[in-house]
């Protein structure tokens, strides 16, 4: 009787083992602080990563704000603009979009030009 | 006349309020100058200056680079007998706005062709550098130059990839060159904050090379990113963005190829 508790208790210590590695190994979660994302890249000079984000469509450009906080996308399939939050680089939060409109056909749009100041997009087809 | 009519309203730049990033507005159509005839009425790419005061479009083929006031970015207009009367496809500003590079294409002959814009109302020619010196009816895609701007990097249609010393504007001279792969097709540059590599986004993904000596670039790695349109950096050079059929893609860049 003994001695099947201390298989079970082996058991339980690899369970747990297995769960804490595999949850370590899984990369950041959606919530993680940007804090703990930019210790990420710190503790990982040399590694790499390389994350899909396909529910944005097909993006045709990106440009990154000079203080790399947001990404302008030109948007093919919807025919317009996605601006999302880059706090998290590896899980991009969408902030606000519009659609062009006007003449321009959706599948025309082809890239972005961001105003140095920062308050303006334009966007060629 | 109908189908005139909308060939007259099409526009082909459009302006986007994007001060408040929830809530991106539509502020202008461009026209299409008059001037620019069909099939040329394509945008194939623009730049800003430094003061966020001049847009410079390329049209492309015979519509050229045309240069737009846009102070008032709700009320634009398009300069008076300022076209640079080069078949643009790719343009980049130096950092002062002061020249303008043009990946420039006539019929049979792609070449690097730079004008002093230091006043936007009197542009200067300075000089032309063929730069499709495999086959003249490859098109120059993209133009980026170094961080410390004595070079420009070209990236040729089926050709691959040229670096032209530009610390003599008057005078450029091709320099480097790196064959591209047989099926790839080149459609943006960006340079790594180091200055020393270069990311060539492709139909391959992103192609990282080595341009520590410009004569003799190196390809180094190969990020599979998917077929990619765009690549931008953030700030602090760590990390790439990729615009691709698959999406937006994120790459924390490895420290080889930063």
């Amino acid at each position: 009787m003994k001695t099947i508790k201390s298989y079970d208790n082996i058991k339980l210590f690899l369970f747990i083992f297995f769960i804490t590695t595999l949850t370590a190994c899984g990369g950041a979660s959606p919530n993680q602080p940007s804090s703990d994302i930019n210790n990420d890249r710190e503790n990982n000079p040399n590694g790499q990563t390389n994350i899909w984000f396909s529910d944005f469509g097909e993006v045709r450009d990106v440009v990154v704000s000079k203080d790399g906080s947001k990404a302008y996308l030109a948007i093919r399939d919807f025919g317009g603009l996605k601006i999302v939050s880059l706090i998290n680089p590896k899980k991009p939060v969408l902030l606000g979009k519009v659609v062009l409109g006007g003449q321009i056909a959706p599948g025309e749009i082809r890239s972005i030009t961001l105003a140095p100041n920062g308050k303006t997009v334009y966007i060629s087809s | 006349m109908e189908r005139q009519f909308i060939f007259q309203v099409k526009q082909a730049l459009t302006a986007v309020d994007v001060r408040d990033a929830t809530k991106p507005i539509v502020i202008q159509y461009f026209r299409v100058p008059s001037n620019i005839v069909e099939p040329y009425k394509l945008v194939y790419d623009s730049a800003l200056s430094p003061d966020s005061k001049t847009l410079y479009v390329s049209y492309g083929f015979l519509g050229g680079v045309i240069l737009y006031d846009v102070s008032d970015p709700y009320h634009s207009t398009p300069y008076i007998n300022s076209t640079t009367k080069a078949s643009g496809f790719s343009i980049t500003l130096s950092k002062d706005g002061k020249k303008i590079f043009i990946g420039n294409n006539k019929l049979h002959s792609s070449d690097l062709t730079i004008f002093d814009v230091a006043n936007p109302s009197t542009i200067t020619f300075l000089s032309t550098t063929v730069v499709s010196l495999v086959d003249p009816d490859n098109y120059p895609e993209t133009v980026e130059l170094s961080t410390d701007e004595k070079y420009a990097f070209i990236g040729v249609e089926n050709e691959g990839l040229r670096i032209i010393d530009i610390k003599n504007t008057s005078n450029p001279r091709n320099i480097g060159f790196l064959k591209q792969s047989s099926v790839s097709s080149i459609r943006d540059i960006a340079v790594s904050k180091t200055g020393n590599i270069i990311y060539l986004a492709s139909s391959d993904g992103i192609s990282v090379i080595d341009i520590k000596d410009k004569e003799n670039p190196k390809l180094i790695d190969t990020l599979k990113t998917g077929p990619s349109y765009h690549i931008d950096l953030a700030s602090d050079g760590w990390i790439a963005y990729v615009a691709s059929s698959k999406g937006l893609t994120t790459v924390y860049l490895p420290r080889k190829d930063r």
